[in-house]
Parts: C-alpha cells; structure tokens; sequence
C-alpha cells in the first residue's frame, strides 16, 4: 500500500494503467459525474458499482475519452488522453459500450477487424497479422462460431462478445467495458467474466461496470462505489461492499456473509430501507 | 509484460493473394481454438470483390459503347470501338467525336460521382437514405444556377453557369458549417436539421426567381437546368468534370476503412481511432466537390445517388472498400443508360435524363424498400 501511495503522490508516477483526477460532468447544468479520481492498475480489474443514475457509464464514457468532462483529467501510462491522436487513443483504450446495435450488415468478423483500425496506417493494407489477431480475439471472446454471420442477425448477448473481441483486437493497454454481461447467459457471463480476469493477468487495466455486486465481488480485485455521480468508497471488495454501504447507498438492509463455495461474498438483500431517500440531497 | 499479440504487429504488408492464402493455412493448422468456419474467409471475400467489380467495369463499358452506337443514326458495336480506339476512317466518326462521345463521358463521370458521394453521405449520416443533396448542396447549387440564367449572365462564356453553380454547391456547406459553428454542435444531427432548413430556403428563393423570369426562354432554360440534362454536353463540359471527379474520387478511395467504421456509429469510431469531427470535415467537402462538380455540368439529377450505393449495399454487402469503387462504376453505368432511354424511348420526342432517372430510380428505390431483407444473406 506505502509504494502505490507514494506514487499516488507523484514521488514516483505509475508509468501504466489509467488515472482519473477530479472529473466532473456537467449536462445542462446538472452535475452527473461529481469530482471523481479514481485509478486502474495494469493487472488489475476495477469495477465501478452503484445504483441506476449514479453516473457509471458516464464516468466510462469519460475514461474512453468520448464524452468531456468539464473539468478534470484521464491519463493512461502518463500522458492525458485527451490530447493524444485519435489512433494513438484507441491502441491505449478500448471501450465496450452497453449498447451495441448496428444496422449495417457487416458480418462479425468485419466488425472484430475493425479493432484493428488504430494499428493500420491509412495508406497501408491490412496485414495477415492482423487477421490473425481478429481470429485470435474471436476465439478469446468465445465467437468464433459467429465469425461469418451478420451481426443484423445476432443477439444482443452475442453483439457483445463481438465488440468484446473488437476491443481486444485494439491490443490496449486499458480495456473499459459498460456492463459487459447485462445481456448475456449464466454460461455466458461467467466466460466473459473470466475473460477479463485473464486480460488483467496478462498485463491490462480492466474497467467494467457491473451490476451484479456478488459477481463484482468475485471477479474484481478493486471496487469503485458512486452515488449521486460521487465516488463513495474504493478499496478491496470487503471494504466496498458492506452492511452500512449497502444501506446508504442502495437503501436495502443486506447480510453480507463470506461465500464459502467462491471464497467470495454472498450479499442478500433483506428488505428495502423504508427511509431511503434515492435523490440527491 | 504479457505479449502484444499472436503474430509480430509488424509483419511485412500481405502483398499478394498468394501470401495471404499461405498465411491462412499456416494459421488454420495452428490454431486448434478457431473452428474451421472461418478459413478461406478472406481469399472468397478477395476473390468476390474482383468478381464483382469486373463484372462492374464490364457492365460500364457494354453501356458505353451501347449508348454511343444507338441513336437517329444507328451505328454498329465494332465500328464505334474502332472510332472511340482511333479509326478517323468511318463515316460515322464525327457523329461519334463530337456529339455522342462528350455527352456519354459526361453522363459517366456525373452518375460515378452522385454514386460516390451518395455512399459517402449515407455513411455519414448511417442512414441508407440519405443522398448527396442532403445538407444543402444541390439546392445551394441550383439558387446560384437559376440565378446566373435569369440574370442573363450565361451570355458571358459557357463556363459561368457550371462555374456558378459548383460554387454554389460549396457555399451551401460553408452556410451549414457557419450555422453549426454558431451553436457550437457540429453533430451529425445538427447538420442535417440545418441542411433541411437550408433545403427548404433555397428552394423558395428558386421559386422565387423563377416565377419573376424575364421571359419563357430563360423559364424554359431554368426548369431545364432543375431536372438535370446531358443534352448537347460538349467537351468543354467533359473537361469541366473530369478533373475534380477523378481527384476527388480517389481522395475518397483513401478513407474506406475509417467510413466503415463509422457504420458503428460516433461513439464507437471515435473510440476506435477515428477522428470523427475531422473526418467528417474532409469527407462532406469531398463529396460536396463531387456533386457540385456533377451539378455543375448536367444540371439536378435524382436518385443516382439514392438509388445506386443502397443497391450495392444489398447486394454486396456494406463494406465501403468494395461498395465505392462499385457506386461510382454503376453510377456511372446507370446514368448512361438512363441518358439513352431518355434519348431514344420515345424517339423523336426526348425526355430529360433527370427525368428518366426519377422514372426508373423511384420504382427500383420503392422495390428496394419493400424487398428490405431482414433474414441473414447466406
């Protein structure tokens, strides 16, 4: 903890992963992201948790340097990310947006190849390492059967995996993903969850937004709470995710117990906090 | 640090067929994860697009060399290749020189240009609807037209009117960026609800010089000029088209990756290396240049550019590296075609090519919606 703190403190800058400082988002003068500093360390999987309209996917959408904020930074491996080149940006960050409709008939491959785009030149032609890499990423992400239909015809679940594999394809350094398994089978969600997992173990910086606090617990190594668009607690899950947290921040009167089936938490919510106030005060 | 990738990122380029095919089989012998759906994927789609561009380009030529044989004096395939190559000898070759010839190139260069810069604006705008005159252009055009006819300006030189109007067209697109800068949006949607504005001003200040024409000869030239003619198209006007189109065209050609992904929509391009407000920037200009350019010389021609890319893209799919290439060789082909049946169908009544365009672009469009497939292509 002493070392990420001192570097936390520009002794020594963490040269990878991504930091945010002080982002807040304003949208018709009301305040949705609130003064929010955060960080993602290579290896790692952060979750942002929170209630409906705490301000996650636009925080995300932020980090994927799509949405400005009116004022703070995101920074990745040192360099504010704002000012990078488009292409630059996107080989740094790849972004799975919640929602992933097309109406164009490209097949799934097409779209996969297309993650490939920040590493091709404008006047080069695609490179048969590139192919490899968008069969590679397919495989990765579980849709390799998919390769050849159009995405037209596939199902929101199956979308994802491919704009799941499309982000791998860019080979960033940091992967934000907005509730990748929303829309997904158990089968399925657990694939991908294990998945990230895997990229983090490979080097990555994983954001995802999860809404499964028990999933967020297992597959997460550092949970980000928001509400109201402000960051409440961070920390380990056991920190985050606790009987008062619980209650302050999604109005509920929960148990939490340790899992002893994934050595993680089991949260069961009892009933709803009768006084629960869900605007901001 | 985990590796960055399955193969060195810098590869040497895939030159040839030959190489990518070589680096298939490797690649489907070593990877045991992939199912064995995929390969051979890539050498089908090379060898589909070849196919489909040279039945294209076939198509184009059988065109041309139709539309300038076929007229009041009919004049055989073989001695019109031999004219068109360099044979002075036939008694036909000044017919073919000075009349049939420019007018078929204009009606090329003009149809490949509306094709192209539909596609780019349908892309733009992710909407199979949408067509080259949507921001303004063509309207921007036709004020400045009508305005050189009425005022009699054309007497001046054969290049006023062309010149006008292809200034015009540009005009239109710096009046929607000069509105859109004044809001601080230049999103697609704010162009496009200025564009509409734009259409709807400029066809009233049309109107309104049209209804206050001096006389039935310049009515007469005006409405001609609004439905879009290749009559009487010399090579004056072949040289006016031919050198923006062709420049323009292959600008176009370099951004083929970057307007597919643009398909994905904003967010996804921008967060895919695309520098959306950028590209969109050039892109609108070049495919304003191309329609310009193509209003310019013919006058107001519908539906190539509607018609012609939703076509392909059914067709062949939405890939912008075959689907361009493809819009500007069947837009060309199309208005070749059209230009003859206006010349010949109801010989020796003509009608407009614009008008023929409409005539078989509006059913063809209106079957086009209704086929609207929804099932997958295979």
């Amino acid at each position: 903890m002493s070392a990420s703190d001192m570097s936390a403190n520009g002794t020594a800058p963490a040269p990878h992963g991504l930091r945010a400082d002080g982002i807040t988002v304003e949208i018709d003068g009301r305040t949705i992201v609130d003064d929010v500093t955060l960080a993602a360390q290579p290896g790692q999987v952060l979750g942002l948790i929170g209630p409906n309209g705490a301000g996650k996917t636009t925080l995300v959408r932020v980090l994927a340097a799509v949405a400005t904020p009116a004022r703070g930074e995101v920074r990745v491996g040192g360099r504010a990310l704002r000012r990078l080149p488009a292409r630059e940006r996107a080989r740094q960050v790849a972004y799975v947006p919640q929602d992933t409709a097309l109406d164009f008939d490209f097949t799934a491959r097409d779209v996969v190849l297309m993650g490939r785009h920040p590493h091709v030149g404008r006047f080069e032609p695609l490179r048969v390492a590139d192919h490899d890499i968008t069969d590679a990423m397919l495989a990765e992400a579980g849709a390799s059967h998919l390769a050849g239909q159009l995405v037209t015809t596939l199902s929101g679940g199956e979308r994802q995996l491919v704009h799941l594999a499309k982000a791998l394809a860019h080979q960033p350094e940091v992967l934000l993903l907005d509730e990748p398994v929303a829309a997904l089978d158990l089968r399925h969600q657990l694939h991908v969850l294990q998945l990230l997992r895997r990229q983090a173990d490979r080097g990555l910086a994983v954001i995802a937004v999860l809404h499964d606090l028990e999933q967020a617990a297992r597959f997460c190594d550092r949970l980000a709470l928001m509400q109201h668009g402000r960051l409440v607690v961070s920390g380990h899950p056991r920190e985050v995710l606790t009987h008062t947290s619980l209650a302050e921040v999604y109005g509920v009167n929960a148990v939490v117990v340790d899992d002893v089936t994934t050595g993680a938490l089991r949260i069961t919510a009892l009933d709803v906090l009768p006084d629960f106030a869900p605007v901001k005060r | 640090m985990r590796s960055r990738g399955m193969a060195p990122a810098e590869t040497a380029p895939a030159e040839t067929a030959h190489q990518v095919r070589t680096a298939e089989m490797h690649h489907g012998a070593s990877a045991t994860a992939t199912t064995g759906t995929e390969d051979g994927v890539r050498p089908r789609t090379r060898t589909r697009a070849v196919a489909a561009l040279g039945a294209l380009a076939a198509l184009l030529l059988g065109a041309l060399v139709l539309a300038v044989s076929i007229g009041p004096i009919q004049i055989p395939f073989t001695e019109t290749v031999q004219v068109v190559l360099g044979n002075r000898s036939s008694e036909h070759a000044s017919i073919i020189d000075s009349i049939r010839l420019p007018r078929v190139l204009v009606g090329l260069f003009v149809g490949a240009a509306l094709g192209v810069a539909g596609a780019v604006m349908q892309a733009l705008f992710r909407n199979p609807l949408a067509e080259p005159g949507v921001l303004g252009v063509s309207s921007g055009a036709a004020v400045a037209a009508v305005a050189v006819i009425v005022s009699g300006a054309t007497a001046a030189g054969a290049w006023v009117l062309p010149l006008g109007a292809f200034t015009g067209a540009l005009g239109a697109l710096v009046l929607v960026y000069a509105v859109a800068s004044a809001r601080r949006d230049r999103s697609i949607a704010t162009l496009l609800l200025i564009g509409i504005a734009l259409n709807a001003l400029f066809g009233a200040v049309v109107s309104a010089m049209v209804t206050n024409a001096p006389n039935d000869d310049t009515l007469r030239g005006v409405v001609f000029w609004l439905n879009g003619d290749l009559v009487a198209r010399t090579w004056s006007h072949v040289q006016m088209v031919v050198i923006p189109v062709a420049i323009t065209l292959a600008a176009v050609l370099v951004f083929t990756r970057d307007l597919n992904v643009m398909l994905l929509g904003e967010v996804q391009a921008q967060a895919s290396g695309v520098d959306v407000v950028r590209l969109r920037r050039v892109l609108l200009v070049l495919a304003a240049v191309l329609t310009g350019a193509a209003v310019a010389v013919a006058g107001i021609i519908g539906f190539v550019g509607l018609v012609v890319p939703h076509l392909i893209r059914m067709v062949l799919g939405p890939d912008h590296r075959l689907l361009l290439p493809s819009a500007a060789l069947l837009g060309g082909t199309f208005l070749v075609l059209a230009d003859l049946v206006a010349r010949m169908l109801f010989s020796p009544v003509t009608l407009q090519t614009g008008t023929v365009t409409a005539l078989i672009g509006a059913p063809v469009f209106l079957l086009l919606v209704l086929r609207r497939r929804r099932a997958p292509r295979t």
